[in-house]
């Protein structure tokens, strides 16, 4: 195929198709049903070129349209921005003037019933406002007023008005793991196991068809990013459905939401409008507290500093069970290097082992042509390998 | 040769569940007495062996218990060995510190057919530190069986993992995205895989987690063991365990009773945020009387406190999942080999990992669950030893402090002025 012919194939399709999994045209550029389909048949055209890049030259996927299809549909629907159903009624405001502030925003948005305003700000830079923010209202109808407020100038600046994205955290979807995880047949059956028919969306889980090696884009699924782990925790803890029962109730998504349970915070925190209820009735100080923090007035340390641990928990006034049994405490560190260094030593013999034989074989048969240190190693290492082979067959 | 318990294990299961009724039987005769561990412990299982010559076990792995330095079982160690080897599914609750990592280690390496060199266990931590330190616990204790056991982790050099997995070896401990990648690979082979172990399970099946270990768990046979271990256990965790575990034998500890009496706890007023900075400096002489960890709810305020104790000159060091993992090797080597004293972390280290000479935590923000809680002050305390932990509270973290008191029914007071007495 020349040059020509390939760019003008229509099933080939280009190079911005590697752009369509990125958000491109305006939401608009949607909302007619009929524009909608128009794009689509173009698409569709191109579809066969990069699927076939996105799932490998691999011909498992003959019927690749379909859950492309679905893809794109889904994709589509995403798009225009529809008010949300349930709080939040949170809009997202851009371009906001550096020196903007809450308060600004509260008039800005005068008659609305305003839940929480919230400027992103950097920390790094003194909290300098990053142009940006948040403002949750309190119903719809103060959001849809809100958006109409769009493109208004505010300090010279015209500011964008949209509806937030959603939390993450709510948008339902399929949980995998609901049915029973045990397999019921062995892996190595049959490519139409039964369990293939619980995962309808087999585009995203192709590869469980009983196919394992020739695969390679599981990082595309975000398991194992690095520093995956930290992620989650940042983002506040759990968020498990029986809060009674887990702690933080007040984790209303999955963002850095630490608000009532605020130990993460620095402080003041900017655009925090939330009210913080302090329940001081038990509060070490309860009363107003001091201007001036208290200096801590520690007393030195009176007892001898020697590690010796107690023998086993103390008896305490609660009579509880130990749950070390009779076992006492052992040093663990220590364990594993003498582990360690016993391994070592180990490791140290055999190689011996293994140099001296080696020596002494080299020595037997005058004739091995002795060139260079790093020669001779290879050439041993051919002959060892030569001989597992053997030997294994 | 020996005989794999999967030959007989039906035999050998009815005996002891015959074994478990007696006791049951006595045990309810005898009543229960407040100083009896059995009140506490809500358990299906009631056979104890408070000996490890008792246990039946291969006398090289024996041999590396005892050079390990362990003398008697702790209560789970008395509890959880014998049902895990006897080929039971397992949810096995306990203290912090009290010897989970070898409860579960040493029934794998009693199961181990050490003439199959393929991988038989596949041990799964939420952490790579975490996940490094089993797999040293393993090889220890495996020492006289030769057990090759290898940390298959994110961060680490791919070539290399698949290279060692092909040479052989008995059990894999790793992160659940690595271990995935390693199966799909093809480098790590299922097939002989009989137990999967959870450590850290309310963890590893909470959100963030539950669709990976579900991944995994559909690419392992479908008669494999599975093994839970945490020293919290929240119902939810508990309901989806139904989906995987087949009549498990449950060894649970009341939510009152997970507090250790060894680890006393306290809080600082400070008021205000602004001066947990300065109180975290006044108490720093104190921090530096043993090791310590202090804990911050995010990577950046961990940042923000190493560098503003840095600009005072005080040595701290620091450790969070924005590392890359040659960093934090390097960080948790210094920390465990007592060259640094104060880490300052995240999350990323409140569960499960073992620095003996740690007896003092401080929570400079207080964690955003409770189960992070008991994880987080159970970092210090390890194993009978003294421990301490310092709770930091703004004026609006009362609340919360209140509740995890009250949760775990637990008493955390002013921190005397002669705390460094109790260290």
């Amino acid at each position: 195929m020349s040059l020509g012919d390939f760019l003008t194939d229509p099933s080939t399709g280009s190079w911005a198709d590697e752009m369509e999994g990125l958000p491109s045209a305006p939401a608009a550029a949607y909302s007619d049903q009929g524009d909608h389909d128009d794009r689509r048949g173009g698409y569709g055209d191109k579809r066969s070129f990069s699927g076939g890049r996105n799932y490998s030259r691999d011909s498992r996927y003959d019927s690749r349209d379909s859950p492309r299809d679905a893809r794109f549909t889904s994709r589509s629907e995403r798009v225009p921005p529809t008010l949300p159903t349930a709080p939040p009624y949170t809009a997202h405001l851009g371009n906001l003037p550096f020196d903007l502030d809450e308060h600004d925003i509260h008039d800005f948005f005068r008659g609305s019933k305003i839940a929480t305003v919230r400027i992103l700000r950097d920390r790094d830079r003194d909290d300098r406002s990053k142009g940006f923010g948040y403002v949750e209202f309190q119903d719809l109808q103060s959001l849809a007023g809100a958006l109409e407020l769009n493109n208004e100038t505010l300090r010279g600046r015209p500011i964008r008005v949209s509806v937030a994205d959603p939390p993450r955290e709510r948008e339902p979807r399929e949980d995998r793991t609901a049915g029973e995880w045990r397999r019921a047949m062995p892996r190595d059956s049959p490519v139409s196991s039964p369990r293939n028919d619980r995962f309808s969306n087999s585009d995203r889980f192709g590869h469980r068809d009983g196919r394992w090696s020739e695969r390679g884009s599981f990082r595309d699924r975000g398991i194992d990013r690095p520093g995956d782990r930290n992620d989650r925790f940042e983002r506040g803890g759990f968020d498990r459905p029986d809060q009674g029962d887990r702690g933080n109730t007040d984790r209303s998504d999955g963002s850095k939401t630490d608000t009532q349970w605020r130990g993460g915070g620095f402080g003041n925190k900017p655009g925090m409008v939330r009210e913080r209820r302090v329940e001081d009735r038990h509060g070490p100080s309860s009363m107003s507290p001091p201007p001036m923090r208290k200096k801590l007035e520690l007393k030195p340390r009176t007892v001898d500093v020697s590690p010796s641990p107690p023998e086993v928990a103390p008896t305490t006034p609660r009579n509880r069970p130990n749950p070390f049994g009779e076992a006492k405490p052992i040093d663990n560190d220590e364990a594993l290097r003498r582990v360690e260094e016993r391994r070592r030593q180990k490791e140290r013999e055999r190689e011996d082992k293994e140099d001296k034989e080696e020596r002494e074989d080299k020595e037997k048969p005058e004739a091995l042509p002795v060139a260079d240190e790093a020669d001779t190693e290879d050439a041993v290492d051919t002959v060892d390998t030569a001989v597992d082979e053997n030997g294994e067959a | 040769m020996q005989d794999p318990v999967g030959l007989n294990g039906e035999m050998v299961t009815d005996c002891v569940e015959l074994c478990g009724l007696d006791l049951s039987i006595k045990l309810s005769r005898g009543g229960v007495e407040p100083h009896d561990i059995e009140a506490e412990i809500e358990s299906n299982w009631e056979e104890v062996v408070d000996n490890f010559d008792n246990m039946n076990l291969k006398p090289e792995l024996l041999r590396g218990i005892y050079a390990y330095g362990f003398e008697k079982p702790s209560a789970i160690q008395q509890r959880a060995i014998l049902p895990v080897i006897k080929g039971h599914d397992v949810i096995a609750q306990a203290q912090s510190g009290t010897g989970k990592t070898a409860t579960f280690s040493i029934s794998i390496l009693q199961k181990l057919d050490m003439d199959v060199n393929k991988c038989q266990a596949l041990i799964l931590a939420p952490t790579r530190e975490l996940a490094q330190q089993i797999q040293k616990v393993v090889i220890a204790l495996g020492d006289f069986m030769n057990v090759e056991c290898h940390a298959s982790i994110g961060g680490t050099n791919v070539r290399e993992g698949i290279k060692k997995l092909e040479q052989g070896i008995h059990v894999v401990v790793g992160t659940p995205g690595r271990v995935y990648d390693m199966i799909n690979r093809g480098a790590l082979k299922t097939d002989s895989i009989k137990m999967f172990v959870l450590d850290e399970a309310d963890e590893m099946l909470s959100r963030g987690f539950k669709e990976q270990i579900y991944d995994v768990f559909q690419l392992l046979p479908p008669s494999t063991q599975v093994v839970l271990l945490s020293a919290t256990m929240p119902s939810d965790v508990l309901e989806v365990t139904t989906k995987f575990m087949r009549e498990p034998v449950r060894i649970l500890v009341k939510r009152d009773e997970l507090t250790l009496e060894g680890i006393k706890q306290f809080y600082i007023a400070v008021e205000k945020e602004e001066w947990k900075l300065d109180t975290l400096c006044d108490l720093y002489e104190t921090v530096t009387i043993t090791q310590a960890v202090i804990f911050c709810n995010t990577r950046r305020k961990v940042d923000w406190l190493t560098e503003k104790l840095h600009q005072r000159e005080f040595t701290v060091s620091a450790m969070h999942g924005d590392m890359d993992q040659a960093q934090r090797d390097v960080i948790m080597k210094e920390f465990r080999s007592g060259s640094s004293r104060v880490l300052i972390t995240t999350d990323l280290l409140a569960r499960g990992i073992d620095v003996q000479q740690v007896s003092l935590v401080i929570n400079y923000d207080l964690p955003t669950n409770r189960e992070n809680y008991i994880h987080r002050i159970g970092r210090g305390g390890r194993f009978g030893r003294k421990g301490v932990a310092i709770n930091f509270v703004a004026s609006e973290d009362v609340r919360m402090l209140r509740d995890i008191e009250q949760f775990y029914n637990t008493q955390i007071d002013e921190m005397p002025m002669n705390v460094a007495d109790l260290i």
